[in-house]
């Protein structure tokens, strides 16, 4: 196993200041939240259009400032003097040494491959997906700077990383022999499909060397044997016909409308007939005007760029036509309950689904 | 990153960022206070006087520039703001 400790420094003042910036989110995604609803509702703008009631909306104090905290709440975290890039900087010499080796030991091991030379889409370069300072593909200590991030994306009382054994209990029962992971990210969507399907050949594929790095490391670190590789989702190296899963965790929502077309046709190609194409992520966020109005709010507000296109993209018809079938969108609990379409959540909470079909 | 405006203007939306940054200093430095009063109180080490007596280093009061430089930070000129009223 290695030992690598890619930990960050973080002292007691700077505890205290992402102490600080949880609880201000706590504030805004229960308080409000709930005060933006209530004035919603008052202004009589349920049932109205989703830009109408943005209009109407942009006028109100409330709905300023609730922008404002979502915005810079999440800028804070990573952009201030405190901040994780602040933090991260503080190891860079350290941990980029040490994230060579274990990228080095991963190529010895034959379960990690990074592929200098590939070309990187447009929309993935240019894009600082939820602020985070320069993408997550570029910086050698993005992968690092992501993990820690992650802790304080997810609604405060849970556990980021809980959710990911909870699709992977979701999939449903069978003999999978190979397992493939897009955009795995640092591997924290792949290490539980390794845990339930442990006997299957498991790879995880994304853009990001820094965050494939991390995932190889994670990985080694609780023996699961998984294998990494540098790809683009939209077209990969592997045969036509070799895996028998195919999944992805928040992919779909962050690529542009070719991009989520190329990776249906990807998988439809990928996967063996009956095999399965199962994904976390969000498409239709429950709560009618107010739930896409709360939703595609945060698009905007947290450089989510493409977020607003999955949402009104007729994604079933997609899979459709790349011959699948048993196509379902499903509302997913992620601890703070699941939502049905007329449901309105009591607190900000991103609206979680399963998104599953298989190949006819 | 694009700059993004949520309040009246530009200026209201930075001098709400410095309050917020005051805010969140204030939150540390109270939680340091507590947490150095009482291992203070419990080692019965504090002499009266002492705190107001006591001078920084050079190290201390850069330090204290930088905070000051970074609180500011945002009210400082951006290319490409807004033309200015004739």
């Amino acid at each position: 196993m290695i030992q690598a400790d890619v930990t960050v420094p973080i002292g007691f003042d700077d505890e205290a200041y992402h102490a600080f910036l949880r609880s201000a989110k706590m504030f805004w995604s229960r308080r409000m939240y709930g005060a933006l609803r209530r004035e919603f509702a008052a202004h009589g703008l349920d049932g109205a259009q989703v830009d109408d009631a943005e209009r109407a909306m942009r006028g109100t104090l409330g709905y300023q400032f609730f922008g404002w905290f979502e915005r810079n709440l999440q800028r804070q975290k990573y952009r201030s003097r405190r901040g994780i890039i602040a933090l991260v900087d503080r190891g860079r010499e350290r941990l980029t040494l040490l994230l060579d080796q274990v990228a080095a030991e991963g190529r010895r091991s034959g379960r990690l491959s990074l592929d200098p030379d590939l070309a990187i889409p447009r929309y993935y370069s240019e894009t600082e997906f939820h602020q985070h300072p320069g993408g997550v593909g570029v910086d050698p200590l993005a992968g690092v700077a992501y993990e820690i991030g992650r802790r304080t994306t997810m609604p405060l009382h849970l556990d980021p990383f809980a959710m990911h054994d909870a699709v992977a209990a979701a999939i449903p029962d069978d003999d999978y022999a190979r397992i493939l992971d897009l955009g795995c990210g640092t591997g924290r969507s792949t290490l539980p499909l390794k845990r339930r399907f442990s006997t299957a050949e498991v790879h995880g594929i994304d853009l990001s060397a820094p965050c494939l790095k991390m995932a190889y490391l994670n990985a080694e670190q609780q023996q699961l044997d998984i294998r990494w590789s540098q790809q683009n989702v939209e077209q990969t190296a592997f045969e036509a016909g070799s895996f028998d899963l195919i999944h992805s965790t928040f992919l779909l929502h962050e690529m542009p409308p070719r991009a989520v077309e190329a990776v249906v046709a990807e998988a439809a190609r990928l996967l063996r007939p009956g095999g399965q194409f199962v994904h976390l992520d969000f498409h239709s966020p429950p709560g009618g005007t107010w739930g896409r109005f709360i939703y595609f709010g945060h698009a905007r507000r947290n450089d989510e760029v493409f977020m607003r296109s999955f949402s009104e993209s007729d994604f079933k018809g997609l899979q459709q036509r790349q011959g699948f079938k048993d196509i379902r969108i499903e509302n997913f609990d992620d601890g703070t309950g699941a939502f049905e379409a007329d449901d309105i959540p009591p607190v900000w909470r991103f609206p979680f689904q399963l998104l599953s079909a298989r190949k006819a | 990153m694009k700059q993004q405006t949520f309040l009246a203007d530009q200026a209201v939306d930075s001098v709400f960022g410095v309050v917020f940054a005051l805010a969140a200093e204030l939150y540390v430095t109270r939680n340091r206070l507590s947490a150095l009063e009482a291992v203070l109180a419990e080692a019965g080490v504090v002499a009266v006087g002492a705190v107001e007596d006591h001078q920084p280093d050079a190290a201390a009061a850069a330090a204290l520039d930088d905070y000051v430089e970074a609180l500011f930070g945002p009210c400082l000129a951006r290319e490409g703001s807004a033309e200015l009223a004739s």
